[in-house]
């Protein structure tokens, strides 16, 4: 992963992020609370890095908070999306017929239902809240994640080895941890490394709409919510959070692709040609 | 000579595929590319064809009837292609194109080199289709409504439909049965020898090799190590890998003549 | 065919459980529906009389049962807060969201397509890659923060290039088709090149994997040029991904949108949706809720169908998902 470029710049940002998210725990340059009505919209300087919002509050601040909220909506998503997408993997290669045909036609359906939909469904009860994020997420991913790495289960699960595990009497469960789950590794890593992305793309639009993160707590879809509102007054305020959400989801994607080729050189197509 | 083959080197990501091969194939003769899986023979093909990923570098000299072809360039080749060369691959439902019916795909070649009317054209289809032995009705078909062996005679009618002079066949019997690929042979080096074509046919089974091809070339990681008289080198071969493939192919043959009976 | 009848029932099954999901999740609300609908200042005659208009004081099963019965009906219930019918409000919605996220589909396919095939077919590699960087980078992009960026070049006050208007949407509606057009011009831009991105890197995936295949190789021997090979049968066999890819991206177009029409102040479906949530307006979101939810599942049901109707050879569908294949 390390040795293209692709790679090294995707690692590195994604590693500058966990590192900002923890040590924001414990220290961020200007306590974030601390607003000074004298200094609402600075420039960059020395005391406020990116310099500060309407409020006064120091941008950088909020930002490197934000990155701990966003980790965990992350991490979290990927969880929920991970669990779900297996299990329904699971079901899909059941030796009953009907729970395999069942679960096929139930992802199909569902898959179409947009995740911002799911979230103002539970918004309405929850109230804006990480909850919702990840709940919304985590299903819409999970989904996605079933869909995809069907066919590679599938054809695993009609594999010579599978079958012969099967006739020597091997658990369910232990064909589907021991065959099928190595077989679909490649594509579900991708998958969920997709899916953190997405994660935070959706954060930053949901928290806009209302129904994300909720307010007063850091994040950057807050960060970049707020400074859209005098997007006409101060635009490059606006700049820093929507760079950094970028950076990041590029980093995500760009280290799907490479655990993609990391793990599977068969995606190299000449060299699949020569093999 | 028809074909000519010298020199030629492939490499891809800095792995060499195929090295320093050089054989030739006369006009009218039937020459065979002999190796085990991975021995680099279907990149020779690829090469005559102009078929390698981009990413591959080709050295060495291929000449079609004098012509230069290494070098090129991908609009002339495409010219040289379904007119002066046809192709046959090994998997018919891995290449016929699905969404194409048999009349479609067989008059594929003739729609991309001559100005013919749809009357000539389906003209020329059908006797095609009649001289690989296919049904008319065939022709309305989706390659995924007929059998394996179905599927290769369509392949085999839309590799000769332009009458090309030279026929690359690239293990063209191996998805098939035993008694399938014995009539797919037989069609084709008939067919093949009625055209007055030469014909370049890869396999990694010397009990099909015998059958085609008077004069074979024997490959292992990318190289010729041995070549000649078919017949010849099944019964003397000198170099450990023909001994191998020789030995496979009486094996298999011995079993399937067992099965049979 | 059983596959139809299957997933025709699936469907009906799926809009029926979505329908609960949306009841039970507006009946869960912390306190009472029709305190919070009328509002703090409202004197407990006026609760109680709503109450008593909307049906609350009966059992949630006798609600929901008629909710439903007028829902197969066709009946959607009447917003409280402006006393419009709610199909009348979500229609005059849709003729601002349809458009705008029609409009957006074209650009994002154009552009995908486009790029895409560039970044498979271009002579120079430069070229490709560039293509490639380009989409995943645009693909990256926050929905708010490339419209900020839209707005900040092109809008009237505060671009550099001051040419289309950055907020509302005209009163006369539709009547004034070029005016109506001109805001729709940054909003329908924004989702077009974000969801563009993402097309580009699907049809880049697909087509470099269908580019090694037996298929194109047999086209290329019969005489085509891999370009030629690649845009006649490349294209038409991973069509049936492709639909399945814009069915889906048409589902995530949906957030995209909410954010635009919000941003760029368009009346439409999702930045009403979100002021009948803001407002409490509970019988109308109960409706736009399912009413949206039944849409994504009728555009679910007709791409699933038209996958199987392009792919003549009915295998298991290898339908791919959102981004790489």
């Amino acid at each position: 992963m390390w040795s293209t470029v692709e790679g090294r710049f995707a690692l590195s940002i994604l590693l500058v992020w966990v590192f900002m998210a923890v040590l924001s725990l414990v220290w961020t340059p200007q306590p974030l609370w601390a607003t000074d009505g004298q200094q609402v919209w600075q420039k960059p300087s020395h005391n406020h890095w990116l310099g500060t919002d309407g409020t006064g509050a120091d941008v950088f601040s909020w930002l490197m908070a934000g990155s701990a909220t966003n980790l965990l909506i992350c991490l979290l998503t990927v969880a929920c999306a991970a669990a779900l997408g297996i299990l329904l993997i699971a079901a899909t290669v059941s030796r009953s017929a009907l729970v395999a045909n069942t679960s096929i036609v139930l992802v199909d359906a569902l898959i179409s239902i947009p995740t911002v939909l799911i979230a103002l469904i539970l918004a309405v009860p929850l109230g804006a809240s990480v909850v919702v994020i990840v709940l919304a997420c985590g299903l819409g991913y999970g989904l996605n994640l079933a869909r995809v790495a069907r066919p590679q289960a599938l054809l695993a699960a009609r594999s010579d080895y599978v079958i012969a595990a099967q006739v020597s009497g091997a658990s369910a469960g232990r064909i589907l941890v021991s065959h099928i789950l190595p077989n679909i590794m490649p594509v579900v890593a991708v998958q969920l490394s997709l899916s953190a992305g997405s994660s935070v793309l959706a954060e930053s639009g949901l928290t806009y709409l209302g129904v994300g993160v909720s307010s007063g707590v850091p994040s950057w879809g807050h960060s970049l919510a707020t400074s859209v509102k005098l997007i006409n007054v101060y635009p490059l305020t606006a700049l820093w959070p929507g760079l950094l959400v970028t950076l990041v989801v590029l980093s995500l994607n760009l280290f799907g692709d490479s655990i993609g080729d990391a793990i599977d050189p068969q995606s190299n197509s000449a060299l699949r040609e020569a093999a | 000579m028809s074909l000519v083959v010298e020199g030629l080197s492939v490499e891809i990501s800095g792995r060499q595929i195929v090295r320093n091969v050089s054989f030739q194939v006369a006009d009218g003769e039937r020459v065979g590319l002999i190796g085990s899986s991975g021995s680099g023979k279907s990149m020779i093909t690829k090469a005559i064809l102009g078929l390698l990923p981009e990413q591959a570098t080709v050295n060495g000299s291929i000449r079609l009837f004098g012509e230069e072809l290494v070098g090129i360039g991908e609009e002339k080749m495409a010219d040289l292609r379904g007119s002066y060369m046809g192709a046959i691959f090994q998997n018919p439902s891995d290449s016929l194109n699905p969404v194409l019916t048999v009349a479609q795909q067989v008059s594929l070649p003739l729609r991309l080199h001559y100005r013919l009317s749809k009357g000539q054209r389906q003209q020329r289809v059908e006797s095609m289709l009649d001289e690989v032995g296919l049904d008319g009705h065939v022709a309305g078909k989706y390659p995924s409504q007929l059998s394996g062996g179905q599927q290769q005679r369509v392949a085999i009618a839309t590799a000769l439909v332009t009458s090309p002079k030279v026929i690359i066949a690239d293990e063209p019997t191996t998805a098939l049965d035993a008694i399938t690929q014995r009539s797919i042979i037989d069609l084709l080096t008939c067919l093949v020898d009625r055209s007055g074509a030469s014909l370049l046919f890869v396999t990694h089974d010397f009990a099909v090799l015998s059958r085609v091809c008077q004069r074979s070339y024997v490959i292992d990681h990318g190289d010729v190590i041995e070549g000649g008289n078919t017949q010849v080198l099944l019964q003397q071969p000198q170099e450990s890998v023909t001994k191998e493939l020789v030995k496979a192919a009486r094996t298999l043959t011995l079993h399937v003549s067992n099965h049979g009976q | 065919m059983r596959y139809l009848v299957r997933r025709i029932v699936l469907f009906i099954l799926a809009l029926w459980a979505i329908s609960i999901l949306i009841f039970a999740s507006l009946r869960i609300l912390p306190g009472d529906i029709a305190t919070v609908m009328a509002g703090i200042n409202s004197s407990p005659e006026q609760v109680a009389g709503l109450r008593l208009r909307l049906g609350l004081n009966r059992p949630l099963p006798a609600q929901y049962g008629s909710w439903l019965k007028d829902l197969v009906h066709g009946d959607f219930g009447f917003s409280m807060l402006t006393g419009r019918s709610i199909s009348e409000q979500v229609a005059a919605r849709a003729s601002v969201t349809f458009p705008l996220v029609g409009l957006g589909i074209v650009l994002a396919l154009v552009i995908g397509l486009t790029m895409g095939c560039l970044a498979v077919m271009a002579r120079s590699t430069r070229l490709r890659s560039f293509c490639h960087m380009l989409a995943l980078v645009a693909g990256s992009i926050p929905v708010l923060w490339g419209g900020l960026l839209l707005i900040l070049l092109f809008s009237r006050g505060t671009g550099l290039i001051q040419i289309f208007p950055s907020q509302g949407f005209p009163d006369t509606g539709w009547r004034r088709p070029a005016e109506a057009l001109q805001t729709m011009a940054l909003p329908a831009a924004t989702l077009g090149l974000v969801v563009g991105a993402s097309i580009t890197r699907y049809t880049r995936s697909a087509l470099n994997d269908i580019a090694g295949s037996g298929w194109i190789d047999m086209a290329r021997s019969c005489g085509m040029t891999r370009n030629q090979a690649l845009m006649r049968v490349g294209l038409r066999l991973t069509l049936p991904q492709l639909v399945s890819v814009v069915g889906l991206t048409f589902a995530e177009m949906i957030t995209g949108a909410m954010v635009v029409e919000n941003l760029f102040a368009l009346p439409g479906l999702g930045s009403g949706l979100i002021t009948d949530i803001g407002n409490r307006d509970l019988i109308a979101v109960q409706s736009e809720l399912f009413m949206l939810a039944a849409f994504f599942l009728v555009i679910g049901l007709i791409v699933d169908l038209l996958h199987r109707l392009l792919d003549p050879r009915l295998k298991e569908s290898t339908v791919t998902g959102r981004g790489r294949s």
